[in-house]
């Protein structure tokens, strides 16, 4: 990075003794991770790589590092470990397993543990779940079953990285004051769940995150001989972002100081945002007193004024504190518009990204359109919108079920037309969607008339009929040639795969993308979006595959049937993180939370639906809650509305600090009147902006007098 | 920026406390009031948890009311939308209860009947009743009449009572059982009360239908919404917080629980402004309203009066009329009774240098026909005569106001006939849209999107949506004619092909080809969204759709619905989702009901065209010639020996005036006047003459003052030829005689 100039607090963090312990802080944008980066590349010249240990919360935190690895092509020695917690639990748990599996009290010690992703993890609940629900447990809360699973898991697994006892969840969980006390039956029945999940991966020698931590931590960590390893292995540690942490992490950390040669954490003041999957922005704090410098970080990186100016004036409005005394003038960063109807805002929206465009004031890569909560119909409309102008635009949102993205659907449909002895059936509109995404620019009508015609549910076997057998020539017209070529290509593509012996479904996938779906003429070209779909889709089949072998001896092509199974009773995916560069010349349409995890500044951030009650209170998830299970919690104390009413406020704050400490120019609001549902928007952050508005229009008053 | 005069300045200056403003036609009470909503949204005083909240008649004022706050809260460079609330009494009271069903001892999911389900249920009663009641027929029938023949008229007539008895009863906040128990110590004591036996029975069995479907009407809402927030102090409390200041409009049509709630809900110390025309209450035959309420508000001591009495609106010789008509009536109405239906303050026209002057008189710009005309060579004159005004007039605007809906419809015929652009504004000739059912037409062409018919069907109801029914139905033929013309749609549909996008200014030019074109760009932009779940596809075409908040609503509420049932049944394609609409739409429950088929009307937009309103839906507008049909005794009547009333059936013994028998007894019920239940017979129907004669009165005020430059009046002898020349309109056509 010969580019780059460092400050001199960079310089110095840089350049600080070694061995040596360093915590810095400080607001995102003020340089702290290049810092970091200055001070890895620094120990990559007096240490070998892989005596550095990064650490980091999410793996996609860990992506600055990964480029600066990838990108400084002067070095040419081993390469540093970058790892999450739970990345390294399992590492040291599989290595040391003979040492610990027997006090863990798992059942067959003596056999290989299997870990479990949160996939295969939410198979295995449903085993043991399922049963349940038709014994009526559940009753009194109306939610899909998927998420029942995923609540449970969640508890389980706040109850290892928090270290609370795993029978203390209902008891937890019923000090919320506001819940309907009818619900009080499905947390003891939350917690049960929980406990047989528990004894069934002991039986089974299954390690779902929660096992998997816990083992490690109580079990693997404490043996003498895995922390010689650790601390000869990685002498040299850097930890980012380790407010976004658990408090586990927190405190192994505080073990592994002492004995470190060199550590350097960083914290970002004002992050926080995992804070409802457990992370503990308070126990990371306390980590500073345990280094041997504290250095903080204030000057931001980037000037960003009247960004900053607004980050202050909007803070102390949602805050309910009074204005700032001199604050500069942050009217150039704000701009805010507010539209009766969604499709105005839409079309705003994207007129607006075209001058910004046309102007050179940013590039596609540089403006992300946040919202709440991104749906299907926001997200297509959006994109048709900005394709229509010729822009690239991408998505990231936080996963949801498989069953509703429609490249996972396509080729799940292909993947059955393919495998007519899974005796999967393939409806008339399975295939017509899938042809439809397949082939680009193929309209509804054609692709009702191949289905219609070339297709046929109640002829399995006979799969898709060529094109060129059609009898009809006026129907062969009607769907043209061009299509008709194109169809066949894809059909031969299945034909020729049909002839030899199956794959495992992964395998297919893949081969039918790569081969077919992502090439040049294909409906999924220069998709980013879909790619990162089917890699992701891929990924878990394969661990699905992997899991269901080992644990149930399940017959690799069986696997992916049971798989699709799965899916369409509704898995909800893990989390993913494809190893791809951030796309430069795409505008990012997000959720505000995935934005602010991918960690980056932009130029111009766009905000929808700011009266969203979205920006501000968090899911409804009647089963677990973040707050009573973390670690500050006092035990025995209520959870009363005040207490929800001033987190949600918390949460907001954090999250517009957030986002305004990674923009570098321009904010630009956007408020409808009347919502997608019809109904008003007056939440929260909306009501915030008005008060930042009352004060200028009282200030300009008060002046004019 | 809003320029106030005389007396608006007093209003907008209001920061606090209690007010009244006695507003006269056309002094911008609703701009007036709008900008001081807008003022006290912009004070830091208001907390960000704080709403002024602002309370209307009608569902069309709550949204000029929210477009106007909202514009000039953009003058203030503020987002509008937050910090004000603007509800209809019924929509206020829906949000009181939906916040803490509970206290109202409903469930979260309590459902809301609306007007149209209330009468169907209300018609089954009444005809099990009247079934097992044949004496009460008999002995309510007049001496000449055979009660078998007279099915349908009583079946209406009775249904027509029971609504008004349960709306009353609702409004003293009498359930059934008090009725009942009422009764029953009047029976011990050997009295009997026909009348109210037959209300109570209608009462009871209408909350009883209610309770089985889990549902509330209207007028249970408020009274909910009251007895809540009386029992509950903590979340009365936090909405006196909420909303430290009310302003309410059309005061003068306030009911007596509205006041209560209202009242309540503003507390001793609270600030309440309520606006309105106490000579224009006209709303008291239809509803539960009492414009003394008002009257007796302006003159309370805690209250400060105001009045809005200057108005642009009108040239000086209407301004004049009106003002004449208001001093004749109290000075010289032939019936004393009736001296206090007009009351001060008269019209003032705008000072020197208001941005809106009085339009200025032209000669003979006031018209009273004095000839009694047969109805239908009124119709033919007031006809000819309109059709002559707009050809010289190509930019004015022209109203003919008619008493009665039927009468509207009659002029109608005669100008569709004559071929002069006309627009009626009649009970809700605007189509009633049903989302539910044009979603229904948007899928089912995806479903099946290869058949012409299902292309035409989508067509169609896209075009409906944006025209309204009426205009696309001549085409919907040579619509379909033209999509089966189509050798290949699909070409159509794909990207690449060209379709014209017109523009087009009016209906008028609308033709079958752009029908088509215009709904082709809508279908083809949508269809890379059926690959997306039900529920995003569905929210992906109504907000492109729909503008109407209701509809959006509606949609989204079947969007929740369809994907869950998509849950429930993950194999479920297009078509079970559409079939699963088609049964929605066929069996229409109306969500909410709160946005009915009313929309903000602007005569400004219809230059060049007749439209035909009732004189009650004109209340609030204004045009350049208006004509006032029907002027008659028997339509004005003004308690007059020879007058006839419409309430007063000829089938009724001694024509009573049921109702009114009725009312009169349950009022008194009420307030435990054992004496007034007890009144002599036809009594009731003599004050209801009162009653009726004057919101008549009031009612032709209201006509004249919807004129800005032209006033013309006709009347005419009635079906029977017997009617004469209404009582006030002699006397304003002497005052224009002599003048």
């Amino acid at each position: 990075m010969a580019e780059y100039i460092y400050t001199e607090q960079q310089t110095s963090v840089i350049e600080a003794p070694l061995p040596g312990s360093i915590f810095i802080s400080g607001p995102a944008g003020s340089g702290k991770t290049s810092a970091a980066i200055g001070r890895l590349e620094r120990l990559l010249a007096q240490v070998p790589g892989h005596q550095i240990l990064v650490l980091v919360p999410q793996r996609s935190l860990g992506l600055p590092y990964e480029k600066f690895l990838r990108e400084n092509h002067a070095y040419r020695g081993s390469l540093p470990s970058i790892i999450t917690l739970g990345g390294l639990a399992r590492r040291l748990t599989g290595l040391f397993w003979p040492l610990a599996g027997k006090a863990a009290g798992f059942h067959a010690p003596h056999l290989p543990p299997y870990f479990l992703s949160l996939e295969t993890a939410q198979y295995v609940m449903s085993r043991v779940v399922d049963p349940k629900l038709e014994q009526g447990y559940f009753n009194s809360v109306t939610i899909d079953k998927n998420r029942i699973y995923s609540q449970i898991i969640d508890n389980l697994n706040k109850a290892a990285v928090v270290r609370f006892p795993l029978t203390g969840i209902a008891q937890r969980l019923k000090s919320d004051q506001n819940l309907d006390p009818s619900m009080l039956p499905a947390l003891d029945q939350t917690q049960q769940c929980a406990l047989e999940f528990r004894q069934y991966c002991l039986e089974h020698n299954l390690l779902d995150y929660s096992l998997q931590m816990q083992t490690f931590l109580d079990h693997v960590w404490p043996l003498p001989l895995c922390q010689d390893y650790f601390h000869t292995y990685f002498p040299n540690l850097i930890y980012d972002n380790l407010e976004e942490d658990v408090p586990a992490a927190h405190d192994l950390l505080r073990a592994w100081l002492p004995r470190s040669q060199s550590a350097l954490l960083v914290m970002d003041e004002s992050g926080g945002y995992r804070t409802f999957l457990g992370a503990d922005p308070i126990s990371a704090q306390s980590l500073s007193a345990l280094c041997q410098q504290q250095v903080q970080f204030n000057q931001q990186e980037e000037p960003a004024q009247p960004v900053q100016a607004l980050n202050r004036a909007l803070g102390a409005c949602i805050r309910h504190e009074p204005a700032p005394p001199d604050n500069p003038d942050f009217s150039p960063a704000l701009t805010l518009t507010d539209y009766r109807f969604y499709p105005e805002m839409l079309s705003g929206v994207v007129a607006r990204i075209r001058e910004l465009l046309d102007t050179g004031t940013a590039s596609a890569g540089d403006i992300v359109v946040l919202a709440p909560y991104l749906s299907d119909a926001l997200k297509f409309s959006l994109a048709q919108l900005l394709q229509e102008q010729g822009i690239a635009s991408r998505s990231a949102r936080p996963s949801r079920m498989y069953l509703e993205e429609p490249a996972v659907k396509a080729v799940l449909t292909f993947a059955k037309l393919a495998h007519p002895a899974w005796e999967m059936s393939v409806s008339h509109f399975e295939l017509r969607d899938a042809l439809m995404l397949a082939l680009p620019d193929l309209d509804i009508i054609r692709a009702d008339l191949i289905a219609q015609t070339l297709y046929s549910p109640h002829a399995r076997a006979d799969g898709l009929k060529s094109f060129d057998a059609l009898t009809n020539p006026r129907m062969q017209e009607r769907i043209s040639f061009a299509f008709g070529k194109k169809l066949e290509e894809l059909r031969a593509w299945l034909v020729n795969y049909a002839q030899a012996d199956p794959l495992p479904l992964d395998i297919f996938i893949s081969r039918l993308f790569g081969e077919r779906l992502s090439q040049k003429g294909f409906g999924l070209f220069a998709d980013f979006d879909a790619a990162e779909r089917i890699a992701q889709l891929i990924a878990s089949i394969q661990s699905f595959r992997q899991f269901l072998s080992a644990a149930y001896d399940m017959d690799q092509v069986s696997a992916g049937l049971e798989f699709i199974r799965t899916v369409e009773a509704g898995l909800l995916p893990a989390a993913f993180m494809t190893r791809r560069e951030i796309p430069e010349d795409a505008v990012l349409i997000a959720p505000a939370h995935s934005f602010l995890m991918e960690n980056r500044p932009v130029t111009v951030q766009f905000w929808l639906d700011v009266g969203s009650l979205g920006w501000w209170e968090r899911l409804n998830q009647p089963l677990t809650n973040p707050y009573i299970l973390r670690r500050e919690w006092q035990p025995g104390t209520a959870w009363t509305y005040s207490q929800d009413f001033e987190a949600n406020q918390e949460h907001m704050q954090r999250v517009v600090a957030g986002l305004l400490n990674r923009c570098r120019q321009q904010i630009i609001v956007c408020s409808v009147q009347v919502n997608e549902r019809g109904s008003e928007q007056r939440g929260p952050l909306l009501q915030a902006f008005q008060t930042l508005r009352k004060r200028s229009f009282s200030a300009r008053e008060d002046a004019r007098v | 920026m809003f320029k106030p005069r005389p007396g608006q300045d007093e209003v907008i200056a209001y920061r606090g406390g209690k007010m009244g403003i006695a507003a006269v036609p056309g002094s911008g009470k609703t701009h007036t009031l709008s900008y001081l909503a807008a003022r006290l949204v912009a004070s830091e005083d208001l907390a960000e948890d704080q709403e002024v909240l602002i309370v209307t008649l009608v569902n069309s004022a709550v949204d000029n009311f929210s477009s106007r706050i909202a514009s000039f809260l953009r003058e203030f460079d503020l987002l509008p939308g937050i910090g004000y609330r603007v509800r209809t009494l019924h929509g206020l009271a829906f949000d009181i209860i939906r916040e803490e069903p509970g206290m109202a001892g409903l469930d979260n999911r309590f459902a809301i009947i609306d007007e149209r389900a209330a009468s169907d249920i209300l018609n089954v009663i009444v005809d099990n009743w009247k079934r097992t009641h044949p004496d009460f027929i008999q002995a309510y029938t007049a001496e000449n009449q055979d009660p078998e023949r007279l099915g349908k008229r009583w079946n209406e007539s009775l249904a027509s009572l029971a609504g008004n008895f349960i709306k009353q009863a609702k409004d003293y906040e009498l359930t059934p059982e008090m009725i009942r128990a009422q009764l029953d110590k009047e029976k011990k004591a050997g009295d009997d009360f026909p009348l109210l036996e037959m209300g109570y029975s209608f009462y009871a069995a209408y909350q009883q239908a209610l309770g089985f479907r889990g549902a509330v009407d209207f007028e249970d809402l408020i009274r909910l919404a009251y007895r809540v927030l009386r029992n509950n102090s903590e979340y009365l409390q936090k909405l006196r917080h909420r909303w430290p200041t009310i302003l309410e409009d059309e005061a003068q049509d306030s009911s007596l629980i509205q006041e209560k709630l209202l009242g309540l809900l503003c507390g001793d110390d609270g600030n309440w402004v309520r606006v309105g025309d106490p000579n224009q209450a006209i709303f008291e035959t239809f509803t539960t309203a009492e414009p003394r309420l008002l009257r007796e508000y302006l003159q309370r001591e805690d209250v400060v009066p105001s009045d809005l009495q200057y108005s642009g609106r009108s040239a000086p010789a209407i301004i004049d009329l009106a003002n004449y008509l208001n001093r004749w009536s109290q000075e010289q109405h032939p019936v004393l009774e009736l001296r206090d239906t007009l009351s001060k303050p008269y019209i003032h026209p705008t000072p020197p240098g208001d941005p809106q002057p009085n339009p200025p008189d032209t000669p003979d710009n006031i018209i009273i026909y004095n000839e009694n005309l047969q109805p239908d060579k009124e119709i033919t004159l007031v006809a000819n005569s309109a059709r002559k005004w707009l050809a010289e007039n190509p930019q004015g605007t022209l109203a003919i106001l008619v008493p009665r809906n039927a009468r509207g419809a009659e002029i109608v015929e005669q100008l569709t006939a004559m071929k002069v652009p006309c627009l009626e504004l009649l009970r809700s000739s605007k189509a009633t849209r049903d989302a539910a059912q044009v979603l229904a037409a948007v899928l089912g062409f995806y479903a099946t999107p290869s058949s012409k018919r299902k292309l035409a069907d989508a067509v169609l109801a896209i075009g409906s949506l944006r025209y309204g029914e009426k205009v696309i139905k001549p085409h919907s033929r040579a619509l379909r004619a033209l999509v089966n013309q189509q050798e290949a749609p699909e070409t159509l549909f794909a990207p690449s092909a060209e379709i014209p996008l017109e523009e087009i200014s009016g209906p008028d030019q609308l033709t079958p080809e752009v029908l088509f074109h215009q709904a082709l760009h809508e279908l083809r932009r949508w269809q890379g969204a059926v690959l997306l779940p039900i529920d995003q596809l569905v929210m992906t075409i109504s907000m492109h759709l729909f503008t109407e908040p209701s509809d959006l609503a509606l949609a989204y509420k079947l969007a929740i619905l369809l994907g869950g049932n998509a849950g429930l049944e993950p194999n479920a394609q297009l078509p079970d989702f559409c079939q699963q609409l088609d049964e929605i739409a066929q069996n229409r429950f109306r969500l909410y009901g709160f946005s009915s088929e009313e929309t903000g009307f602007d005569p400004d937009n219809y230059q060049g065209q007749a439209v035909i309103s009732t004189m009650h839906k004109a209340k609030g507008l204004e045009w350049d010639r208006v004509y006032l049909l029907s002027v008659n005794n028997y339509d004005f009547p003004s308690a007059q020996p020879q007058d006839n009333y419409m309430s007063e059936k000829w089938f009724v013994r001694d024509r009573l005036n049921l109702e009114a028998e009725m009312i009169a007894q349950l009022k008194a019920l009420a307030v435990h006047d054992r004496l007034g239940m007890r009144q002599p017979e036809g009594r009731a129907t003599l004050d209801a003459r009162l009653d009726y004669a004057s919101e008549r009165l009031r009612l032709l005020y209201v006509g004249i003052t919807r004129a800005r430059r032209e006033l013309v009046i006709t009347r005419n002898t009635g079906q029977r030829g017997d009617c004469t020349e209404a009582v006030p309109l002699a006397a304003l056509r002497t005052y224009l005689e002599q003048q």
